[in-house]
């Protein structure tokens, strides 16, 4: 009785931790996903406000026109009225004014797609503590986890997704698997980063889905500086982390590997190479776990 | 400077850089703008024609925005420059803070981006002296006195000083409290008000940050110790100090409100922010300035418009224009030496820092100062406040305590 106490408790500590190292991650990204943000609404402002100006100017415009108009079918035009509207014309730069509007527009209307998808990429990740399992789109998780981290990745990175779009749905608890992915692909751009900064070429994070058998299979591809054979047995340990302090808690990769193979009885693998990079292949069972129910 | 207006824009998003052009595209008769996605076009660009402006966002691909600003304000220091970005990160403020003059927080509208444009073009012409307009932009910081500075750092590493205490050591020091007012008004903090009390502003940013900054090289710089001997720095340090203490006072007289007052006080620590920068930057001249000004019997700041063709009143006023402070502190340290200005609109905290100047000046006087002009009696009849100019001389009049410790 007692040990199971204490089992309880400790599950519960552990799981404490879990959720404030996600909140943690989140709150680290709060920054970028601002930033990805405030951009667009820059420029819909910009446009706005041209569009506003524009419409003004072609309108009085247009004012002129029907004067003269109206003028022209009373009597004949004189110079002065012909120069008075085309002074006007030339004023208003019909020319850039016709020529910017469309696009004006168009990077409008993306710009509040930008703004639309990572709100509903934040909507994805704000029921981080629902913890049960049930069906769900995992490519769209993995769409969600690119969203958020544009801001992370698209200095040092371009991504590549192949998504397999016949998977089904997959019975997992998509909280976990959403933070699974997401540690994964912000190890992908850091490690792509840290080659980055020591002057390295622009990297590529490559994610795919397909199925395989009974799973769901996930790869995440980095061509970052890879893992050194000596650590590679130690970055599943909790703590463990290479990067510098108030960087890395070193529980990104203990907690995927505790999700993946405890919660859902998948598999993780691991292929890296130093100086190529490095491919985590995540495995799910896509009917739920079977082991222990 | 060159007579069209040029600015020139450097955004790694296309869009925001397409936004920018429709929007300011009515400008086109007056500013001429060029409009970059990455730095190394933008700094091409500025090699081959003269810009005024330049508007840069912090984080891009390849070059950023703080590397880019770096490489013009030495390539280019009189260009203005300027960041405008959605970026809130905050290991990169302090960088930033060092290399950009103001900060812009996207997204902005139209007008807080015109208004900002305006005015940083309105600073450039007031700035006439070429020799002059050559150093202004380049300053990273306004240098402070080696001891305050020191305290400063010995205080962040103090687990008992609070941000209030390092607050007090920034405020009783002209470089430091200009640079932090700077900071903390900068749109990377963005307090809705302007913030001109350096205590206040350093609660406000907590010790976290203001380590942070601290420890930011060309945040905050310190003078060399033959400069503090040769101009008697510390003298004018607490001069203004003195000034400000006054000011306030007098601003209290008058009933102004409180955050009238506070304004009041930093406006005359600031009022000689140029007196600094002659030190720091001109200090061949300010010698000979200081020798003709006893020699002639003149003030200082006559000469010191004949020989650098702007005064260390209109400079300060610059350089505090070219960091956003308030109108007020800019205002007051612009028009410090002109009465009429002072008064334009009647009693102002410029009327208060030229009174509290000139007592000063009257009263006590430092080492390294020039020959002083008496008060101006005329602005204190048409104020009708002539009665009042003993009750504010009085303020400064040692109390024998501190009698004995000038002593």
């Amino acid at each position: 009785m007692e040990t199971e106490t204490l089992t309880d408790q400790s599950t519960e500590a552990r799981r404490e931790l879990e959720r404030t190292q996600m909140l943690q991650n989140l709150g680290k990204l709060t920054a970028g996903i601002a930033h990805e943000i405030n951009t667009p609404i820059q420029f819909i402002g910009d446009n706005l406000q041209f569009l506003s100006n524009g419409f003004e100017d072609i309108l009085s415009l247009l004012c002129e026109y029907e004067k003269f108009r109206t003028e022209a079918t009373e009597a004949a035009v004189s110079n002065d009225q012909h120069e008075r509207v085309l002074a006007a014309k030339v004023k208003t730069d019909v020319d850039f004014i016709a020529k910017e509007i469309p696009k004006a527009i168009a990077q409008s209307i993306d710009g509040i797609k930008r703004v639309s998808s990572m709100i509903s990429a934040m909507r994805d990740f704000s029921h981080i503590d629902e913890r049960r399992f049930a069906p769900a789109n995992l490519n769209k998780a993995i769409e969600s986890t690119i969203v958020i981290l544009r801001n992370e990745i698209k200095y040092v990175a371009d991504v590549e997704t192949n998504l397999d779009d016949n998977l089904p749905a997959v019975m997992c608890c998509i909280d976990e698997i959403q933070q699974v992915f997401l540690n994964l692909v912000i190890n992908a751009a850091h490690s792509i980063g840290d080659c980055h900064e020591e002057g390295g070429d622009r990297g590529l994070i490559k994610i795919s889905s397909r199925i395989e058998g009974d799973d769901a299979v996930f790869t995440i591809s980095d061509s970052g500086k890879g893992i050194s054979p000596e650590i590679r047995e130690k970055i599943f340990e909790q703590f463990f982390t290479t990067k510098g302090p108030g960087k890395g808690t070193g529980q990104g990769l203990s907690i995927v590997q505790k999700a993946v193979t405890e919660r859902h009885n998948g598999r993780l693998e691991l292929e890296s190479a130093e100086g190529v990079g490095t491919t985590f292949t995540v495995y799910i069972p896509i009917e739920g776990k079977t082991k222990n129910e | 400077m060159s007579e069209v207006k040029r600015i020139i824009f450097v955004d790694d998003d296309e869009e925001v850089l397409d936004g920018l052009r429709r929007l300011l595209h009515k400008m086109n008769g007056e500013w001429e703008m060029d409009f970059h996605q990455n730095g190394s076009s933008a700094l091409s660009a500025m090699d081959k024609k003269t810009f005024d402006i330049i508007v840069s966002d912090l984080r891009m691909a390849d070059m950023g925005g703080v590397e880019l600003l770096e490489i013009v304000r030495t390539r280019h220091p009189d260009a203005t420059r300027l960041m405008l970005s959605g970026c809130s990160e905050q290991p990169m403020y302090g960088k930033a803070v060092s290399c950009a003059h103001q900060f812009i927080a996207k997204p902005c509208d139209s007008e807080q981006l015109m208004t900002q444009l305006s005015r940083s073009f309105a600073i450039r012409d007031r700035i006439r002296s070429q020799k002059v307009a050559k150093v202004l932009p380049s300053l990273r910081s306004l240098p402070a006195m080696p001891a305050a500075y020191k305290k400063v750092l010995d205080m962040i590493e103090d687990p008992r000083c609070t941000s209030r205490d390092v607050g007090q050591v920034i405020s009783r020091d002209i470089g430091m409290s200009a640079k932090i007012l700077q900071i903390v008004n900068s749109a990377f903090y963005g307090p809705s008000t302007k913030i001109s009390d350096p205590v206040r502003a350093s609660v406000y940013l907590g010790i976290k940050a203001i380590k942070a900054l601290a420890l930011t090289d060309g945040v905050f710089s310190t003078l060399p110790e033959e400069k503090v001997e040769e101009f008697c720095v510390s003298g004018l340090q607490e001069h203004c100090v003195r000034v400000g203490a006054l000011a306030r006072s007098i601003c209290k007289t008058q009933k102004m409100t409180d955050q009238q007052q506070e304004t009041a006080m930093m406006a005359g620590i600031l009022h000689d922010t140029g007196k600094m920068i002659l030190i720091s930057e001109f200090d061949y001249e300010l010698a000979e300035i200081i020798r003709l000004s006893r020699v002639e019997k003149r003030p200082c700041h006559e000469i010191e418009r004949e020989t650098i063709d702007l005064t260390h009143a209109e400079l300060g006023g610059c350089l505090l224009n070219l960091w956003g402070l308030g109108n007020d502190i800019i205002e007051a340290a612009t028009f410090h030496h002109e009465p009429a200005e002072c008064i334009k609109d009647g009693f102002s905290i410029a009327t208060a820092v030229y009174l509290a100047n000139a007592i000063d000046h009257q009263f006590c006087s430092y080492l390294s100062t020039g020959w002083s002009e008496e008060i101006d009696m005329s602005i204190l009849e048409t104020l009708e406040l002539t009665e009042q100019l003993p009750e504010w001389q009085r303020v400064l009049i040692p109390t024998e305590a501190e009698e004995h410790e000038y002593a």
